[in-house]
């Protein structure tokens, strides 16, 4: 009998424990919560911050009936404030549940609000224990109110769409913590992707690229230097480029689908200069020359094509930045690691040591494969019709 | 008094858990401050500490087989000095180990329970740890064996998986202004090295001890090892950032993400961290209440441990008034208060000692 009230009052002990585990203070049920999904962040008229948030909406239908009847699946709300803390206490207020951080994919930047600066908002992001570091930023080209409360078709929100963008790697692609290192790195410059949403069924446009200097957006550059920068800081994953060979007429494409970028930074007799070694492999992918790419000796042509286009590509993303006196490509750190003692002691001058400075490329292509046809269609055609 | 045994493995494990369990989250931060991205060299060059703390240890245990270190005040030094240098040492226990409960509770508000209230979450910690110590020795040295390699499966689990992101150039410049910068890093890092010291307080419990040297070397190994694996997983990932960072291995394990469906795990290692700290509390408050105990000469230390929990989770509640106070004693006040305790005062001892038995002998 006695062993029978131990297991009871055993039991008991164990079922009041698990009254610990639900967490009486800080209980947070899904039906709660706001799951955010994107953050934007924008001035307003009176120069407050304004925020746009944009949320799930939860539908009891579930994910696998979704029809166009059923409405959109996100929904977004916009607060000022004179800070984002205020903007977001001010948003809270307007919704019935709890905002919740946690789930964030995209921070949208206004480009009103990356010109006059982003660091001072960074810290609440940062501060939030609930924030990701692993968040996209982007700057964005329409208003992130406006952008926020479309809903796109394809994807279940337009934070959906931007994340899959930015996982394709294809384009420059930028985290919170990334965007953390960059704000404190010796180069006191850094480039963020930009973005701009067009049509009723967004699409984005994403071949440019914010130039920012210390924490403002001082000025953005076009498709090709944007493919440059990735380039010259070895974030290019994937591309493909079009070559026009001498004697040929016609275009050549190549993908490219591995490349590494090496900076070689040099300090000689007190004059800085820089080495960049990128090394490409690459297939053929359209041929409309007559050209015979099956040739061995075709193989150094369109390599020597693309190397002296490489070049001339970065010269001219390279002439920008110097131009801009904005050290986009890290090159500060790179001398920093390499000569600590020496950087330290001009890092105030860095600037100027930047815009003169000494850039040499040393690109190499290696062609690896041609495809499944031996000759071009453009020769197999005209041979048939003779 | 105390009945149970405990094997060498089990001594190794508890010491290693001592160490790691409050160190793992602020390593980088804290020896960061003075040696910016070096840090990861500081946790090697404290390692010494760890050493000279497992010798005392062991010198002592040679000079007096298997006596509490209370004991052997009390021969050394004569009843009352002795007892009063056993008082001094009870009111170190007490005041560190709640400064590591408190430590441990400002973390987890921080992080995950905003609104709970600090007196909820230090006096749940205090009664679990009040309960393993009534359980005795054995208790601590099992529950040990049990959780620590699991927490080391996940911990090392998830730092696996960040290597992808790891950017070995993040290491460079090394010794950028030079070796002192590594080395004041390597002073602050030192309070948990000495930390060994605790071998001292568990000897006396050890079934054999034939051992325990070889053990308590590798537990040293161990958390040196895992120091510099979190010091290089925070460095390579964020690089000179880490230092910013208040938590940057917490940091880490939330910026896990693996094909934006593995992500958000970051309560998993939190849970497993809980365990860890749990041990290193009920270590502390074990050798209070023997120490009480012993002091008091009672026969059973079992009934102090509950009171004694609840003066530790008054002490943890009034020890800091915010967390910008806590890390702050952390990295100014607690590498001299923590040398006095773990590594002067026990050097003292084992000098006095020795100059006893060359006088006498």
């Amino acid at each position: 009998m006695s062993q029978v009230k131990r297991a009871c009052i055993c039991i008991l002990l164990v079922l009041f424990c698990l009254l610990g585990l639900c967490g009486c203070w800080d209980r947070k049920e899904i039906n709660d919560v706001n799951i955010i999904t994107a953050v934007g962040l924008d001035l307003n008229d009176q120069e407050d911050i304004e925020l746009t948030v944009q949320f799930l909406v939860p539908q009891s239908s579930g994910r696998q009936s979704m029809s166009p009847s059923n409405g959109p699946s996100t929904s977004s709300v916009t607060a000022s404030g004179i800070t984002l803390a205020d903007a977001v206490s001010k948003l809270q207020a307007k919704v019935p549940r709890l905002l919740f951080w946690g789930q964030t994919e995209i921070l949208l930047f206004s480009e009103k609000f990356a010109r006059r600066g982003i660091v001072e908002e960074m810290d609440y992001l940062l501060r939030n224990p609930d924030f990701r570091l692993t968040t996209f930023v982007y700057v964005s080209k329409n208003k992130p109110a406006d952008v926020l409360g479309k809903s796109p078709r394809m994807e279940t929100s337009t934070a959906d769409i931007l994340q899959k963008f930015a996982s394709l790697h294809l384009k420059l692609s930028m985290t919170i913590k990334d965007l953390k290192s960059a704000l404190h790195s010796k180069a006191g410059a850094f480039t963020l992707p930009m973005v701009e949403l067009t049509g009723e069924q967004p699409s984005a446009r994403r071949d440019t690229t914010a130039i920012f200097k210390s924490d403002r957006m001082v000025g953005q550059v076009g498709s090709a230097t944007s493919q440059g920068i990735l380039w010259m800081t070895d974030k290019l994953h994937e591309a493909t480029i079009n070559l026009k060979i001498e004697d040929y007429p016609g275009d050549i494409s190549l993908r490219v689908f591995r490349s590494h970028t090496r900076l070689k930074p040099r300090y000689e007799n007190g004059k800085w200069s820089m080495g960049i070694h990128i090394d490409c492999e690459n297939d053929l992918i359209q041929n409309s020359t007559r050209l015979t790419t099956s040739n061995p000796q075709a193989a150094p042509l369109i390599e020597n094509a693309a190397e002296q286009m490489l070049t001339n590509r970065l010269k001219e993303t390279i002439q920008y930045a110097q131009q801009q006196q904005a050290d986009i490509f890290g090159f500060a750190d790179a001398f920093h690691r390499k000569y600590p003692h020496e950087f330290n002691r001009v890092k105030d001058e860095w600037e100027t040591i930047f815009q003169n400075l000494e850039i040499d490329i040393h690109p190499k292509f290696v062609m690896r494969r041609i495809g499944m046809m031996r000759v071009p269609s453009k020769l197999s055609t005209e041979e048939g019709g003779e | 008094m105390e009945q149970g045994r405990i094997s060498d493995g089990q001594v190794a494990y508890l010491l290693y858990v001592t160490v790691i369990a409050t160190s793992i989250l602020i390593m980088p931060s804290i020896a960061g401050q003075q040696a910016g991205r070096d840090f990861w060299l500081s946790a090697i060059i404290a390692a010494v500490f760890g050493f000279w703390g497992i010798f005392i240890a062991l010198s002592l245990n040679k000079l007096y087989p298997g006596l509490h270190p209370f004991e052997m005040f009390e021969q050394l030094l004569g009843s009352y000095l002795g007892k009063l240098l056993g008082i001094v040492y009870l009111f170190f226990f007490l005041h560190a180990n709640a400064l590591f409960i408190r430590q441990y509770a400002e973390f987890v508000i921080t992080v995950f329970l905003p609104k709970t209230p600090v007196p909820a979450i230090i006096g749940l910690m205090a009664a679990v740890c009040a309960l393993a110590v009534r359980g005795g020795i054995e208790v601590l040295a099992r529950t040990a064996q049990l959780f620590l390699p699991i927490s080391l499966i996940v911990w090392f689990g998830l730092l696996l998986i960040t290597i992808p992101d790891w950017e070995f150039q993040n290491i460079l410049p090394i010794l950028e202004f030079g070796a002192l910068p590594s080395l004041k890093g390597g002073f602050l890092l030192q309070t948990w090295y000495g930390e060994f010291i605790m071998l001292a307080f568990l000897i006396p419990f050890l079934s054999s001890g034939k051992h325990i040297k070889k053990y308590s070397l590798w537990a040293l190994v161990g958390v040196i090892i895992t120091f510099v694996l979190i010091s290089f997983s925070s460095l390579l990932i964020f690089g000179i950032e880490t230092t910013n960072f208040i938590y940057p291995f917490f940091e880490v394990i939330r910026y896990i993400n693996v094909g934006s469906f593995f992500e958000n795990i970051d309560a998993l290692p939190l849970a497993f961290w809980i365990l860890t700290i749990y041990l290193k509390i009920s270590v502390f408050h074990y050798a209070m209440v023997y120490g009480t105990a012993h002091l008091l000469k009672l026969s059973d230390y079992r009934s102090l441990s509950l009171p004694l929990s609840l003066l530790l989770a008054a002490t943890g509640l009034w020890i800091v008034p915010n967390t910008q106070k806590l890390i702050d004693f952390f990295s100014s006040v607690s590498p001299t208060y923590f040398t006095c305790f773990n590594t002067l005062l026990p050097s003292i001892v084992l000098l006095a000692a020795w100059i006893q038995r060359k006088v006498k002998g």
